[in-house]
């Protein structure tokens, strides 16, 4: 026991020195998470409200066939008329204008006796202002013919009303915190499960190949520390790394959700608040927990079998996709319902569980599947790792 | 003290010791002279409990290297081949982690430390980050380390290999030192000469065998040849 903790502070002192580690385990967590998800959303929504905003630089061909319409939408304020290029087609290709409104010489006549006629809105859909400007055009005209059924019924002595006969209300039952859970569910479980990976593996690599590529593995095993106790502290070393990230990624995450809420996720009307309750992150700790040690023992046992540091990373690069594919289905249907067993597939039923807390539809008997399995997992791994540590030829593979 | 009765290694078909033999007591310097590749870290690094033979005996200081090899790593100190050092510690730490993995702990350590930066004169540098060490100034670390829990027993891989001649020189008066102190060393070594000024007596040995062994007089005398050097040319050119 003495022994493991020796070599854990060793550990632990060495990787702390180390640019890498620091950056794996708190700079990148702490940072690139929040910056990767919620940016990008403030960006766009602020970039959608500019575009609103803007005024629309229309051109409209016919328009001395439909003044009232022109007029109509000077009036609105937010187009401004310009006059026809000579190649329409290409001036929209160009972006020199965003959207173009072409009216038949009929459109009076064909107003006046009633009957249906048709304009046309030009645009470039492969530009997005362009095309958000068209979907603004449309809606003009359309309220403007809106404008023209009231005059018409109107004139037929009837309310407008006749045409809605049936007005529709959403109610949504789900509370605040329900909406925040079932937003970080989509999230904080890919984060958990990268984060033990990316969190720990630097130090994994640095404990088993780098100590192989320094040359310092020898000297390591002809002291009496048994393979058993050296596995120990280095994993106890990398746990620390990886648990480390774990925590600081899902509170970077969970205070950005929080203090800066993402407008793009919530419909309009809709209220999210994010809070998560003592026993639900204790319970999240208690899923992670072996599942942080399956993943570093794996780290270490894949690690030891490279001969350089460079050759490690190669070998670990596997080990992040195989703990990302099992998350990657929930980010896509949040709600996928998956059969009990599912809770004791390695990764993807620590995932399926973190869900569960975090929309509070967990139950026990999965809960207590996962973390079953999950420490079965992690002690298969562990045992693994040891067993390789103990075998020569991986140890002394020439360098 | 080291024993090694027909001693035998394999990596797959290749016969890496094949039933070599050896006794070296408490206060000798032995050494393993040889070709590369001629087994002779094999041999060093079955010693060491870092490999395990597949054949034939070997016990230091009375253990055996299978069946107690824990007690074997607290009785000897190695020297490796490669002398790696942890660029991130100082020098001082590096010999506090290895001193508390060989047990020690506290004041006793601390003290022990002292001892052996003033003994390898490493003070200058103790608590300096090993990273960017000269080659001569890791290998007093590598000594410091292998000494740090004052073995009876040194295995020494190439001790000298690839360090200037005033560092050189150095490690051979250690060599020296550790026979006075009473102390039993095995080293390999790939160059005559050192082996002729440092041992008491040598192995020659090739493609896993030892060819010949004794001091060095009596190598001289067995060969017929004036010159070691010529003494090893012509065993190792007839097999």
């Amino acid at each position: 026991m003495q022994t493991t903790i020796t070599i854990f502070r060793k550990e632990i002192l060495d990787t702390l020195r180390d640019r890498r580690t620091l950056y794996a385990m708190i700079v990148a967590p702490l940072l690139l998470m929040p910056l990767l998800t919620i940016l990008p959303s403030h960006f766009m929504v602020s970039q959608m409200k500019k575009q609103e905003e803007e005024h629309i630089r229309l051109v409209v061909v016919g328009g001395e066939h439909a003044p009232e319409l022109v007029a109509y939408l000077e009036g609105t304020g937010q187009v401004e008329i310009v006059e026809p290029p000579t190649d329409l087609e290409g001036a929209l290709q160009e972006g020199d204008i965003p959207a173009a409104l072409a009216i038949p010489a009929d459109f009076a006549e064909a107003i006046a006796e009633e009957r249906p006629v048709m304009v046309t809105i030009s645009s470039d859909a492969s530009k997005m202002a362009s095309s958000m400007a068209a979907s603004r055009v449309q809606m003009m005209v359309q309220s403007y013919a809106q404008r023209l059924i009231a005059q018409r019924l109107a004139a037929r002595g009837l309310d407008p009303s006749v045409l809605t006969p049936i007005q529709i209300k959403s109610q949504n039952v789900a509370s605040e915190e329900q909406m925040g859970g079932s937003f970080m569910a989509m999230l904080l479980p890919m984060f958990i499960a990268i984060w033990a990976v990316v969190g720990g593996m630097y130090t994994a690599i640095d404990v088993t190949a780098g100590e192989k590529e320094r040359g310092t593995l020898e000297a390591l095993l002809v002291t009496p520390a048994s393979r058993l106790q050296i596995v120990l502290g280095k994993l106890l070393a990398v746990i620390t790394t990886s648990l480390s990230a774990v925590i600081l990624s899902v509170s970077s995450m969970y205070f950005s959700f929080r203090f800066f809420p993402v407008e793009t996720m919530a419909r309009e009307g809709e209220k999210v608040a994010f809070s998560l309750p003592p026993q639900t992150i204790l319970l999240i700790v208690l899923v992670a927990l072996p599942l942080v040690v399956m993943i570093n023992s794996l780290e270490i046992a894949i690690c030891i079998f490279a001969r350089s540091f460079k050759e490690a990373q190669n070998y670990i690069v596997p080990l992040q996709f195989a703990v990302l594919i099992p998350t990657l289905p929930l980010v896509m249907v949040p709600d996928l319902a998956m059969p009990f067993v599912a809770y004791a597939a390695p990764i993807a039923g620590a995932i399926l569980s973190f869900r569960d807390l975090l929309t509070g539809a967990a139950s026990g008997a999965a809960l207590a599947l996962t973390v079953a399995s999950s420490v079965i997992y992690a002690a298969i791994c562990l045992s693994v790792a040891v067993r390789i540590f103990r075998r020569e030829r991986v140890l002394f593979r020439a360098a | 003290m080291i024993e090694v009765q027909n001693l035998v290694k394999h990596f797959g078909p290749i016969r890496a010791v094949d039933g070599v033999s050896l006794v070296c007591q408490d206060g000798e310097v032995f050494g393993l002279l040889g070709p590369n590749g001629a087994g002779k870290t094999t041999t060093l690094r079955m010693l060491a409990t870092m490999l395990q033979p597949v054949a034939g005996t070997a016990r230091v200081d009375g253990h055996d290297v299978l069946r107690e090899s824990t007690e074997v790593r607290q009785a000897v100190g190695v020297l490796p081949e490669t002398v790696g050092l942890y660029g991130r510690l100082t020098a001082r730490e590096q010999l506090r982690y290895f001193g508390r993995l060989y047990g020690l702990a506290d004041a006793a350590l601390e003290r022990r430390i002292e001892e052996l930066l003033t003994m390898l004169e490493m003070a200058d540098y103790a608590d300096r980050r090993c990273e960017g060490f000269s080659k001569g100034m890791r290998q007093k670390v590598a000594l410091a380390r292998a000494l740090i829990h004052d073995p009876r027993t040194m295995i020494l891989d190439e001790p000298t290999a690839g360090l200037d001649v005033m560092s050189a020189r150095s490690v051979r008066d250690f060599i020296d030192r550790f026979r006075q102190e009473g102390r039993c060393v095995l080293l390999s070594t790939h160059v005559m000469s050192e082996a002729e000024r440092l041992c008491d007596r040598i192995a020659i040995i090739h493609k896993g065998k030892i060819l010949v062994q004794g001091t060095p007089d009596e190598l001289r005398q067995r060969t017929g040849e004036e010159n070691l050097e010529e003494a090893f040319v012509r065993l190792v050119g007839e097999e």
